[in-house]
């Protein structure tokens, strides 16, 4: 009896993930002997660097098919675009901690590895082909955003948002698990095509549906879809503001990675209600997002509940995934990785060193305090709210497209008219920033990083919207994709 | 043609260019900043002229640049004779207004940005007429939007123009919102984007059932522009505006965006029902209703506004009618409303300039102190009114010949020649208010300012457009025929009907209508005169009691209301209802499949399967027994008594234990058993650290009725979660399994991987790269482990010593021959010495699970957790300190040694040309212990080994490492808030190295 395709390693697929292995074992011995937390940022950020260049190489290498042993590691273009997302994210969120990390007192050595490791998780999800290596992808990536959310020492709320997220969050992983320990069952593979594949004409799509809910369940946790939401605004408004803008961009991608596959490949083959009790939640997501956004007045809660309702808007491309769905929402989160970081960057420099004083009043008068600041963060809310000439108009309207095309119109429809509601929010914001006079003093933490992670998301953020297409045609995918492989 | 097409984009990005360069102009850099922009819009007015014997008799100019190929989207830039003259319109008009702005805005504005602005907005509406395609057109249209609630929101200072401006993008960007729905269903329904192809899939579009979604999507967008019934409100108040934003924005640009919209879509869609009704209705009600508020109003730009929504209603109701005439009147009337409209404006806003008010009822008599803008007004406002010789009255009259000349038998056919009477009427009705009460009457004598003539320079723009008001109302046929022709045969096709533009047609019907409307018009006013020259007249007397604006607020109102009433709704922030609804929606995930089945009878229903049970034996039940009494009393316990709780737990680990062993499962029960030794000590050693309990059993019977309620349907959701994972369970183990592959690890396990412990050989061996994650793993979990309780901090009641050391100090103080602490010290003295013991004998079997693992229960992982265990114990003997003085190899060493021999025995395969993690084995003879089977495989296990060590000692020094800390912190809370709140290296517990510890 033979065993294929067990020891077939592509190096070239698995470099980006092992740079990030390797370079979060250096960072964590390398902080054992650094004065403060920049050494190892700085190993940090090499080693994203490294692992951006492999992902990149093997990117435009054309090798499409690329996998890792037997499928179950996947290299194809969605696989490595979004792992250039995370990668992406990640090292925002490094060049935003440099300096608030000594600020706010939190320069403990294990921060960036542990990044590094959650970076790796998702990077993992990214790219599973299999449901097992996405179990694995998911709790490595988990593990350490559980500490991360703690990583603020005496303060009440960051603790609770680590021990929320990890309590919430287990029950996620406890879903997943369980659904696919059904899923196999039902198929007897964990390979995402040959589940889809033994499931046709099956007579246990039961089973399997079961195991598909219990999958989407434990997933659209990750990914903060309604009513499994609720953790995603504690966690952001408790945990270090540094920490969420990491949390808030590689987090989502990789749930959305690991959902965009399933939802390709697994549902068609299970029982119909299952899209629908999908399209019911990405409905609900939007509602609740948009409108439970409108009503905060602490910016960063405001972000958590904009995030929710993102990601319906990603849901939405879920549900189109068979026509243009997936490059729609790969797009959506490049862009969404950009701008959501990019505001939660300003965030941190216009906060107190304890992330404190993110109330709308604090962005009063910033248009003339700190002019740059607030063009850049108005560009990023403009693009949230999915104004043209920016990436998040490209993104929703190629979402939106793809909604419609595969036959959801009111569903777009609710997506758009919930675009309207978010502009209020937005907005309000812009306006705070150049209509209202400021009562507090100027705001004087500045941070070269943060500027340049700034910088690296605005131009990005107009980039992709002034000339989305070759990014866009990039991320394409094919039939194989859909079946998958 | 394709060198002309090239200059598209460049009249539509130049002003964006410029644009930029301006915002960098110094902040007092009028001229600088007007002349960049005057230039701007003159190169724009060239450059259009030149263009146009390119689009003459329907020539289109088309460049494509690829923009998202994948959906077929390209920017595509397009010129035809429509969107020529909206950009004549664009440029001409934008020039005129800048050279005016140039002279209104005050020298302490920020003009620089005023201009910039003002440019980034022209060069918006250039991209929008020049689209070819109606995603880039939306593109644009949403940029029109945002721009103008920056112009719009100029003076930001002010409250009016905060809230006009915040509407005007409000009621816009909606539109806009709609628009793209519109956009996007004719897409999918038609295949494209590209206006040519779309235009030319009418049929297709007709035929589909999303004909009517999709028009009134595409209409409420362009209504919400062009400021049509029922979204007209936002309109009026953005006249608090600069006056030179109304005049370009409000006249000639903005709202005609709309109706460029309507007419270039007008061969797609005029002719549908739909279409029909909708548009015309809009139409004519926004032409009667703003007509009439336009008569009451008391400010001049007020005015202006509502005429502008009145004639904006005029075009619409033409372009409703669907018929080609009407379709050409309509297109003639948009460019003579923007000469007159813009003109009035700006006179409106000289007086205002130059009198300091805007109000109607304090302005009277001017004509005497600038009797030249005063006699350019009349003239605009004579057009606007529909007086002869003047623009406005060609096309007046074409609008009433269309109606009169409109049959589809329907009671509106015979209404229509009345209700446009009525509205032309108060069309003359509020042009003779404007020009008798401002310039006319008594010398005003309570104005602000000494009312004088403008700058020459600030008039040039006024005396153009009236001119152009009057030649084309003179010799229309000469001036502007061949215009309209080349727009016309854009928007109708070669078979566009011909026209004769003419002063005088004779005594026509519409003529007469036309007379009637001007008496009717005069009469009404000197009629209400009274009434409209009263100054104490509330604002807006009847008319204004169509009052959107309210229901605008009310609609903002209930929108937050039901963005409260959500919020309270979804968003709670206590954990208990979170995980209350986390596990109903995994029950609910669970159910539905089943109840989909019960419904709808589809596919096979599930059963159990058919492989036979294994019969129930006494011994095991009972085993099985012990052990859930243990979980379900753990669970109970967790809250009121934790050590039981915990010593339950360990009960049922020793019941999974028991089942290893009687399934025959010896690796596992070895392995379960270690591990439940750890698990059980570690925690013992963290709940020393949490806070005294928290509730009390009579909590639990003293709780009130809700409560029992609550924790009722909790027990309920338990069990059924509960119930449905077993079950589930039970119908997925009840089946054959599906294509095992242990058959082929039994088979090989000797022969490939050299060890007869099959299960052994699969860890390190078959799946040894699972094993190489799942080592990372335990490796990542340590380290959160011992970062999250690194940084815990004990509730303050258990911080100091236990109830119980503190009863022995008090023995040992109590006594003369005790030292304080001797007690405490020589506690449990021979357990200690025997464990103490117990180091090397531990050892030893640690060392024998490793090296029989290959063959035999045992192997890596369970002989690394036995070693963890001798270390625990040592710390359990001797104190934290004791150990930690002697401990040579640091936890974190034992963790990278792990990792990098695990790793590097997969890479040495490579050495020999093998795959990654290959394994090679053989036997050795060794004195003493015998045959021993050695695999490179045993090198990768001794990695998991020293992993496993590694990251349970961390895990134990974080948690004894608390004890420690908390003693040097001294007793007092208030020692402990100094101590936590002073950083310092003896806080970093030892781990690796010497630069890790102090």
């Amino acid at each position: 009896m033979s065993f294929p395709g067990v020891l077939d390693i592509d190096w070239n697929v698995m470099a980006p993930a092992v740079s990030l292995l390797i370079t979060a074992i250096v960072a964590l011995v390398f902080g054992l002997s650094a004065r403060d937390s920049r050494g190892p940022a700085a190993v940090a950020l090499i080693g994203v660097l490294t692992a951006g260049i492999f992902a990149v190489a093997h990117l435009f290498s054309g090798n499409e098919s690329a996998a890792s042993f037997g499928l179950r590691y996947l290299g194809d273009v969605p696989a490595t675009a979004l792992t250039l997302v995370i990668l992406l994210g990640t090292a925002m969120a490094i060049l935003v901690s440099w300096d608030q990390l000594e600020r706010g007192g939190m320069g403990q050595p294990e921060y960036y590895p542990l990044m590094l490791l959650s970076a790796l998780g998702a990077v993992v999800m990214a790219s599973a082909g299999d449901l097992i290596t996405l179990i694995l992808g998911l709790e490595i990536m988990s593990l350490p955003a559980y500490a991360l959310s703690a990583w603020r020492t005496r303060d009440r709320q960051s603790e609770e948002a680590g021990m929320k997220y990890f309590l919430l969050g287990a029950f996620g992983s406890a879903m997943l698990i369980y659904g696919t320990a059904l899923l196999y069952g039902a198929s007897g593979s964990f390979v995402y095509g040959a589940v889809a594949a033994a499931l046709q004409g099956g007579n246990l799509t039961l089973l399997a549906t079961a195991g598909g809910a219990l999958v989407l369940a434990g997933l659209g946790f990750k990914a903060a879809l309604a009513p499994f939401h609720q953790w995603a605004p504690d966690v952001y408004t408790g945990a270090p503001t540094v920490v969420v803008t990491f949390m808030s961009v590689v987090i989502k991608v990789g749930a959305f990675a690991a959902l965009l596959r399933i939802a390709a490949t697994v549902f068609p083959a299970l029982q119909p209600w299952l899209l629908t009790a999908l399209a019911v939640i990405v409905a609900l997501t939007l509602v609740v997002g948009n409108f439970t956004a409108l009503m905060q007045r602490g910016l960063k809660r405001m972000l958590a509940y904009s995030s929710v309702a993102h990601a319906g808007y990603l849901g939405l491309a879920l549900l189109a995934a068979n026509h243009g769905g997936v490059a729609a929402a790969a797009f959506y989160l490049s862009v969404y990785a950009l701008m959501n970081a990019g505001a939660f960057a300003v965030l941190t420099l216009v906060t107190d060193a304890s992330d404190h004083g993110d109330d709308l009043e604090r962005f009063a008068g910033l248009g003339r305090t700190r002019p740059g600041l607030a063009a850049a963060m108005a560009v990023f809310m403009l693009s949230l709210g999915g104004i043209p000439l920016l990436g998040g108009f490209t993104g929703k309207v190629l979402v939106f497209q793809a909604t419609i095309d595969a036959g959801h119109v009111w569903l777009a429809v609710l997506g758009i008219a919930t675009s309207v509601v978010a502009l209020f929010y937005y907005f309000r914001v812009i306006a705070y920033m150049y209509f209202r006079e400021s009562s507090h003093a100027p705001h004087t933490f500045r941070s070269t990083p943060a500027r340049v992670a700034i910088a690296v998301a605005l131009v990005g953020t107009v980039l992709l919207g002034i000339l989305p297409g070759w990014w866009h045609t990039l991320l394409s995918v094919g039939p194989r994709f859909l079946a998958g492989y | 043609m394709t060198a002309a097409a090239s200059y598209l984009p460049v009249l539509a990005l130049l002003p964006f260019v410029v644009g930029m360069l301006v915002m960098f102009l110094p902040r007092h850099a009028r001229n600088g900043a007007a002349a960049l922009a005057g230039g701007t819009a003159l190169a724009g007015v060239l450059i259009t002229a030149l263009l146009y014997p390119k689009v003459t008799d329907g020539a289109v100019l088309r460049q494509t640049w690829s923009w998202l190929p994948d959906i077929g989207l390209e920017l595509t830039w397009r010129l035809d004779g429509l969107s020529w003259l909206f950009t004549l319109l664009v440029t001409g008009i934008g020039a005129l207004v800048v050279l005016y702005a140039r002279y209104y805005m005050a020298a302490e504005d920020p003009v620089p940005r005023f201009f910039s602005y003002l440019l980034a907005f022209m060069g918006s509406m250039l991209g929008l007429v020049l689209s070819g395609n109606l995603i880039q057109l939306l593109f644009f249209w949403e940029l029109t939007s945002l721009l103008s609630f920056l112009l719009i929101g100029y003076w930001h200072h002010n409250e009016n123009a905060r809230d006009g401006a915040r509407m005007a993008l409000t009621v816009t960007g909606l539109g806009g919102f709609l628009l793209l729905v519109g956009v996007l269903i004719v897409g999918h329904v038609v295949g494209s984007f590209d206006i040519d192809a779309v235009i030319a899939s009418r049929d297709v579009l007709m035929a589909s059932p999303l004909v009517t979604p999709a028009i009134l999507c595409l209409l409420a967008g362009a209504f919400a522009k062009s400021a049509q019934f029922p979204l007209h409100f936002w309109l009026p108040h953005a006249m608090a505006a600069p006056t030179p934003v109304s005049a370009y924005l409000h006249s000639a640009t903005m709202v005609k965006a709309g109706i460029y919209l309507m007419m270039r879509l007008w061969p797609l869609m005029a002719g549908n029902d739909t279409w029909y009704y909708v548009v015309s209705l809009a139409g004519l009600v926004t032409f009667l209703l703003g007509g009439i508020a336009a008569a009451f109003q008391y400010d001049l730009k007020g005015i202006l506004a509502y005429s502008t929504i009145s004639h904006l209603g005029l075009i619409t109701l033409l372009l409703g009618l669907s018929t080609p005439a009407a379709a050409v009147a309509a297109i003639f009337h948009t460019l003579n409303h923007a000469t007159f409209k813009a003109s009035l404006f700006m006179a409106a806003g000289v007086i205002d300039h130059e009198t300091g008010t805007r109000d109607i009822r304090r302005l009277s008599g001017l004509l005497r102190h600038m009797p030249y803008t005063g006699t350019l007004a009349i003239v605009a406002a004579g057009a606007m009114g529909g007086v002869p010789l003047l623009n406005g009255f060609i096309s007046k009259e074409m609008f009433l010949t269309e109606t009169l000349a409109f049959h589809t038998g329907s009671l509106l056919d015979r209404l229509l020649p009345l209700i446009a009477t009525l509205g032309s009427a108060f069309s003359v009705l509020y042009s003779v208010r404007f020009i008798h009460q401002v310039f006319f009457g008594p010398e005003a004598t309570d104005l602000p300012r000494k009312p004088h003539e403008p700058v020459s320079w600030m008039r040039l723009p006024i005396e153009l457009l009236v001119l152009i008001c009057l030649v084309v109302g003179i010799i229309p046929n000469l001036s502007v025929g061949p215009l309209l022709r080349t727009a016309v045969v854009a928007v109708l096709g070669p078979e566009a009907p011909r026209f004769h533009l003419e002063l005088w047609h004779g005594f026509t019907p519409a003529f007469m209508l036309s007379l009637v409307a001007m008496a009717l018009g005069a009469g009404l006013y000197f009629a209400l005169y009274r009434r409209l020259a009263n100054r104490e007249a509330r604002d807006r007397p009847w008319a204004g009691r169509v009052r959107a604006r309210r229901i605008f607020d009310g609609i903002m109102d209930g929108l937050f209301a039901g963005a409260g009433f959500i919020t309270r709704l979804a968003g709670t922030v206590r954990l208990q209802p979170q995980l209350f609804l986390v596990v109903l929606a995994a029950v609910a995930a669970g159910a539905a499949p089943f109840a989909y089945h019960a419904l709808t009878q589809a596919g096979a229903g599930l059963t159990l399967g058919n492989r036979p049970l294994t019969p129930i034996s006494v011994p095991f039940v009972v085993v099985w027994a012990f052990g859930i009494a243990s979980a379900a009393g753990a669970a109970i316990l967790a809250k009121f008594h934790r050590l039981a709780a915990l010593i339950l737990t360990g009960g049922a680990g020793l019941a999974v234990c028991l089942t290893f062993v009687w399934l025959s499962a010896p690796d596992l029960a070895v392995t379960q058993l270690l591990v439940e030794i750890v698990t059980t000590v570690l925690l013992l050693l963290g709940l020393r650290w949490l806070p005294a309990r928290v509730a009390s059993k009579e909590d639990l019977e003293r709780a009130k009725a809700a409560v029992v309620v609550r924790r009722g349907r909790d027990l309920v959701l338990a069990l059924l979660a509960g119930g449905g994972m077993a079950a589930l369970a039970l119908a997925a183990m009840t089946r054959p399994p599906t294509g095992g592959i242990a058959q082929f690890f039994n088979a090989n396990a000797l022969e490939g991987g050299g060890g007869r412990n099959v299960v052994n050989v699969i860890l390190v061996d078959f799946r040894g790269f699972d094993t190489m994650g799942e080592i990372t793993v335990l490796a990542i979990v340590a380290l959160t482990v011992f970062a999250l309780l690194r940084r815990f901090r004990p509730a303050r009641e258990v911080v100091g010593s236990t109830r119980q050391q503190r009863r022995q100090d008090a023995y040992d103080e109590a006594r003369a021959d005790r030292e304080v602490g001797d007690t405490a010290r020589d506690y449990l003295f021979v357990p200690r010495v025997v464990m103490h013991l117990l180091f090397p004998m531990i050892t030893l079997l640690a060392i024998h699970l490793f090296m029989r693992g290959h063959d035999e229960p045992g192997g890596g992982f369970a002989a690394g957790v036995a070693m963890a265990i001798a270390f625990i114990i040592q710390y359990m003997a001797r104190g934290t300190r004791w150990v930690e003085e002697r401990l040579r190899v640091l936890p974190l060493i034992w963790i990278g040694l792990g990792l990098l021999l695990a790793a590097a025995t997969g890479l040495g395969a490579w050495f020999f040309g093998r795959p990654f993690l290959t394994s090679a084995h053989g036997h050795v003879h060794v004195p003493l212990l015998g045959e021993l089977s050695l695999a490179s495989a045993t090198l990768f296990d001794l990695g998991v080994f020293s992993l496993v060590i590694g990251a349970t000692v961390i895990m134990l020094i974080a948690l004894a490492h608390q004890s420690i800390r908390s003693a040097r912190s001294g007793h007092s809370a208030e020692e402990l808030e100094g101590a936590t709140s002073a950083p310092g290296p003896e806080r970093t517990p030892k781990l690796g190295g010497e630069a890790g510890g102090d």
